[in-house]
């Protein structure tokens, strides 16, 4: 007999796991229950990585062939995260194993390799930034592009600290702009945050948003 | 001396002349009539004679009925002996209207016959007068010669009935009863003869006009007249009978012959009327307040002649009609008794049989008295249409008058010639038998054909026949007596001059022959210019397939779109066919431009890169290699700056200073967990900003729990200690613990909270976390001394503080973070409670931190080249700025320009 439980189960999970979680903030009885459905998550959200990690080497596998014309990508990727893998294997294996936990071949893959390439990409959003606002007022001439373009400059150069060239009052306006006007813009973001947070969360409690599906 | 109107033309003549001076008429003695000419004066004194009330009675009426010949070589002296004119003066109260046509029409029949008779002298300025007026002077009418003294007096008693002095036709019908009532016998009605109805006796119900009209009295001399035996259906037998039972007192054995209606009518006429004048009874016992009812009989052709409206309406205003109404002499209608002379003289009675079209022109004349106000159930307003004289009258009058000059001459001819009585018979005979088919009227007396229906709603039943509604008989055979016998002789009347209503009567009616005829018919030169192609098949497509219209007005004509669909026609064949047009230069220049423009659309436009792509390239590339050179040249060579210790309240109010506090506190074996929760791409600036932190806690001999919420936490962790921490010599496992990565975010982060040793029983390394001794003890976050979070994410300092901070007890939550993560942590840094105790962001607080541990580390190496960078950044953002802005400006300025000048 085929009966379709998928959506009314997965609703009652959801459902029931959120209340016990949520009330475990407030009864101290039911922490035990809680922590064991935290744990049971963090299993799930670990084999959730490893799932997206074989879906993304399925992926890119597909991706293989002399129609794609990006197939050299993805062969790269998995390559690199064959490899990558196979070297964490080794070296979890030498710590597990041997008790040699300084995993030097995948502290030299990202040390050579991960942190240059991230960083490079900073970096190269720091000059797109900078023409960015460079060519801001060119695309738009309005109050707020000025506003915006003029309060950059003002931080950038309050930030600048060279004891010759040291303005204090470009130091008392960046403070004042990082304390007045950013602390307020922070914290309406975070009360909207907070509220949209509760919003969701009781949504889903309820089974009115149901983002597992169903 | 007084003067003489003459009665043709109405101009003054001398008493003495004979004739008028102007149109050559003769005038009577008598200015007021002709009949005073005609009648003997003797007559008017006649014994019995009811007195006149108009002795210049103008009706016509009187005129018609009026026999001035002793012995009838006319039909109608046959009619009115000379006797009988005594009783005129009784009659002409009967209301007979002057200005009835219809009475002119017999009056002027009369006249005529009295003219072909004896010449007499008009000068009667009414015609009708002249026409009815009697021998006497006295005058007389019609209806006095019917009726013989006797009658008359019946008959001044009888004009009580309603008969109206404006219907001329019911004042003859009436007066041909009135002279006939008192021979008249109660005969046995013959059903077939509307007459013998007419005539028929007065019956106790008084269901009939004959009834009504005959007294009590007179029954008792009807009683000696014999049933004439009328049996012919013919109206004009009927007609003819009916007057004979007038007369049938004296012509009992007589026995109407059915061959010969008129013969009988003819020889029965003489002898009543000879009777009559011996035997004639005054009339004045006669009933007088009888009224007519009903005419249920067959009147014969005289009822035919009458307009069936006259007789309705006549009837009609018979009933009020007075006693005695006044009639007034009209000048100027003798010309009827010239018409009528005209045809007597010309020995053309049946065309004057045909002749009163006029018959229909009923309008009442002005001078014609009205109603009378005794008897106001019959105004004046009730006079039919009919009735009415037209204004025409005049021009009727001037018209017959030249008719009448026209008869003068034929009279001329015909003086000699007496008209037979068989020819005066047949007449009306002819008449009956043509039937509708000689029925002309003028288009001016046609139009009157339509009020037979109108005027029979308002008629009874019983008189409607008179209307020529009942039978269909009646109706076909009020038949215009002018027949077609006149034709020629109107036609030559007509040539010469026509009055004006005639002119346009007949310009209409021409008009209307033209319009049928050019609608049936092509002219000769049309069908001569037609191209006449004939086609090859019934289709009409040639082989050329060229249409050729085969039917209609086009037919033969080619190349005629065709009014019905070409199923026949090869749509492909068709439009292979070239066109033939003729295309000018102009039409060549449009037909090139037009393929011009639809080949241009089909040509495919590359899209060409606009400069400012290369432009923005290149502001990239040069961007990137000043920051490149000037940042790198500044590491390279740049070495470190002596940077400004910042106030005291500014790092007592500030995060790092309280970070620095509480880390300075911390001492030896302290457990203190710091999650690297960072990305990659931001480690300079994390090391940069966290070295100085970590360093101090190394100082301290804390031992260190790296965890982290990222997956490449670990290895950043171990990579900050390797780059960053070298110095220190921190070992694994002995100085600090690399827990590794803890994954669910906010749930793992909350279930370390609960239970750490649970959720990540085993280091990096998979050795045991939590097998080192200042981690023994720690069964909760909460046992760790410092937490100390490193990340470059908002969110995640978030979740770091509202996950975690909230279950620490004692134990502060640091942070350090980069810069654009400062502005979302400083509320819970300064919030009370704090949820975050103190905090580093970025290059300048690091740099701070170290001014505070007055150990330069990264941030005062980093120093310089930062500060190198922010002033190239912001240089180029400047000047970058600044040239876009006046570029923007000058952009918005020439659209403006381009603007207004479109």
């Amino acid at each position: 007999m085929n009966i379709k439980l998928n959506a009314p189960v997965s609703t009652a999970i959801a459902i029931g796991v959120g209340i016990i979680v949520l009330a475990g903030y407030f009864i101290p009885s039911i922490t035990n229950i809680r922590f064991a459905l935290l744990r049971t998550g963090l299993v799930l959200a670990a084999v959730a990585l490893l799932v997206g990690i074989i879906n993304l080497l399925t992926v890119h596998f597909k991706k293989l062939g002399p129609d794609n014309e990006n197939s050299g990508y993805s062969l790269i990727l998995i390559i690199a995260l064959l490899l990558t893998l196979v070297i964490g294997i080794i070296d979890m294996v030498q710590s597990y194993m041997f008790g040699q936990s300084n995993f030097q071949m995948t502290n030299w893959i990202f040390t050579n390799i991960q942190l240059p390439i991230e960083t490079s990409l900073l970096a190269v959003t720091a000059v797109s930034l900078t023409y960015a606002a460079a060519s801001i007022l060119r695309k738009r001439m309005d109050l707020f592009s000025i506003t915006f373009f003029f309060v950059i400059l003002l931080v950038l150069l309050g930030s600048f600290s060279i004891p010759p060239a040291t303005l204090p009052f470009l130091h008392i306006i960046r403070d004042w702009i990082v304390r007045v006007p950013a602390l307020g813009g922070a914290r309406g973001l975070l009360l909207g945050i907070a509220l949209g947070t509760i919003t969701t969360g009781i949504r889903i409690l309820m089974g009115t948003d149901r983002p597992y599906g169903g | 001396m007084t003067d003489i109107l003459c009665p043709t033309c109405g101009r003054p003549n001398p008493d003495n002349q004979g004739s008028c001076e102007f149109c050559g008429s003769p005038l009577g003695t008598d200015d007021s009539s002709l009949r005073n000419d005609l009648f003997p004066a003797k007559d008017i004194n006649a014994p019995g004679r009811h007195p006149p009330v108009e002795p210049d009675d103008s009706s016509r009426l009187d005129d018609f009925l009026k026999p001035t010949e002793p012995a009838g070589s006319s039909l109608r002296n046959d009619f009115f002996p000379p006797e009988e004119n005594d009783d005129h003066g009784s009659l002409e109260p009967t209301g007979l209207n002057d200005s009835s046509p219809l009475k002119d029409f017999f009056s002027s029949e009369d006249l005529g016959n009295q003219e072909s008779i004896q010449p007499t002298e008009p000068d009667d300025s009414s015609r009708l007068d002249d026409f009815l007026k009697p021998t006497e002077p006295a005058g007389s009418s019609l209806r006095n010669d019917f009726f013989p003294p006797e009658e008359n007096d019946d008959h001044g008693s009888l004009e009580p009935t309603g008969l109206n002095d404006s219907s001329p036709l019911k004042d003859f019908f009436s007066s041909e009863d009135l002279g006939n009532q008192e021979s008249i016998q109660p005969t046995e009605p013959d059903d077939s003869s509307r007459l013998d109805d007419f005539l028929k006796p007065t019956e106790p119900a008084g269901s009939s006009l004959r009834n009504d009209f005959v007294p009590p009295e007179e029954n008792d001399i009807r009683d000696i007249l014999e049933p004439t035996g009328l049996n012919d259906s013919s109206a004009l037998k009927d007609f003819f009978s009916s007057e004979d039972l007038g007369d049938q007192e004296s012509i009992q054995p007589i026995e109407s012959d059915d061959s010969s209606p008129l013969d009988d009518f003819l020889s029965t006429k003489e002898i009543d009327d000879q009777n009559n004048l011996r035997a004639a009874e005054p009339l004045e016992d006669a009933k007088p307040d009888s009224e007519p009812t009903s005419f249920s009989g067959d009147s014969g052709w005289l009822d035919m002649l009458q307009d069936p409206n006259s007789t309705i309406d006549e009837d009609q205003e018979s009933e009020a009609a007075p006693v005695s109404a006044p009639t007034v002499d009209k000048p100027g209608t003798d010309w009827l008794e010239k018409i009528k002379r005209l045809n007597k003289s010309a020995d053309e009675v049946e065309e004057d049989s045909s002749f009163p079209d006029w018959l229909s022109v009923t309008e009442k004349p002005e001078g014609e008295p009205k109603a009378k106000p005794e008897e106001p159930e019959s105004p004046a307003e009730d006079v039919p249409d009919w009735l009415q004289l037209d204004d025409d009258d005049d021009q009727l009058n001037d018209f017959l008058q030249k008719k009448d000059l026209y008869d003068s001459e034929i009279k001329s001819e015909d003086s000699g010639e007496t008209i037979s009585e068989e020819e005066e018979s047949q007449a009306p005979a002819e008449l009956f038998e043509e039937g509708v088919e000689h029925k002309k009227f003028p288009s001016w007396a046609a139009a009157q054909d339509s009020a037979p229906q109108n005027g029979a709603q308002e008629i009874p039943e019983e008189l409607q026949f008179l209307a020529g509604v009942e039978p269909d008989s009646i109706t076909d055979q009020i038949v215009d007596p002018f027949q077609g016998e006149e034709e020629e002789f109107f036609d030559d009347l007509f040539s010469e001059e026509l009055p004006g209503w005639l002119t346009t009567a007949s310009e209409e009616g021409a008009q209307i022959a033209e319009d049928e005829i050019s609608r049936g018919e092509l002219p000769g030169w049309v069908e001569a210019m037609r191209p006449v192609v004939e086609s090859s098949d019934m289709t009409g497509l040639s082989e050329d397939e060229d249409y050729i219209e085969n039917y209609g007005p086009l037919a033969g004509i080619p190349s005629v779109l065709p009014a019905e669909a070409e199923f026949a026609l090869d749509p492909e064949q068709a439009a292979m066919k070239p066109l033939d047009l003729t295309a000018s230069k102009s039409h060549q220049e449009y037909v090139n431009l037009l393929k011009k423009l639809i080949g241009e659309e089909k040509k495919v436009k590359p899209i060409t890169k606009v400069a400012p792509v290369q432009t923005q390239r290149i502001l990239r590339w040069l961007i990137a290699i000043i920051l490149i050179i000037t940042v790198g040249g500044t590491i390279i060579f740049g070495g470190t700056i002596e940077t400004k210790i910042p106030p005291e309240d500014q790092v007592n109010s500030s995060g790092y200073g309280a970070l620095f506090n509480q880390i300075d506190e911390l001492f030896d074996g302290q457990p203190v967990l710091i999650a690297f929760d960072y990305q990659p791409a931001a480690t300079a600036e994390m090391h940069i900003a966290a070295a100085s932190v970590v360093d101090h806690l190394m100082e301290q001999g804390t031992y260190l729990s790296f965890v982290s919420t990222q997956p490449t936490g670990p290895v950043l962790a171990e990579h900050f200690l390797t780059s960053t921490q070298e110095k220190h010599g921190y070992i694994h496992n002995q100085q600090y613990i690399n827990l590794g990565y803890l994954p669910g975010e906010s749930a793992g982060l909350v279930s370390f909270v609960i239970a750490p040793k649970k959720i990540i029983p085993l280091a990096f390394d998979g050795s045991n976390a939590w097998g080192s001794p200042p981690l023994v003890n720690v069964d909760s976050i909460s046992d760790f001394a410092m937490i100390l979070v490193i990340t470059d994410d908002p969110n995640t300092a978030k979740s770091w503080i509202e996950q975690v901070g909230t279950h620490l007890k004692d134990t502060p939550l640091n942070m350090v973070v980069s810069a654009q993560v400062e502005p979302l942590i400083q509320p819970y840094f300064r919030a009370s409670p704090q949820l975050l105790s103190g905090y580093v962001a970025g290059v300048i607080h690091s740099l701070n931190y170290e001014h505070l541990r007055e150990q330069p580390s990264l941030a005062s190496t980093a120093w310089l080249p930062y500060n190198i960078g922010i002033i190239i950044t912001v240089g180029t953002m400047f000047i970058g700025g600044l040239a876009n802005g006046v570029l923007s400006l000058f952009s918005r300025h020439r659209a403006r320009q381009i603007g207004e000048i479109k």
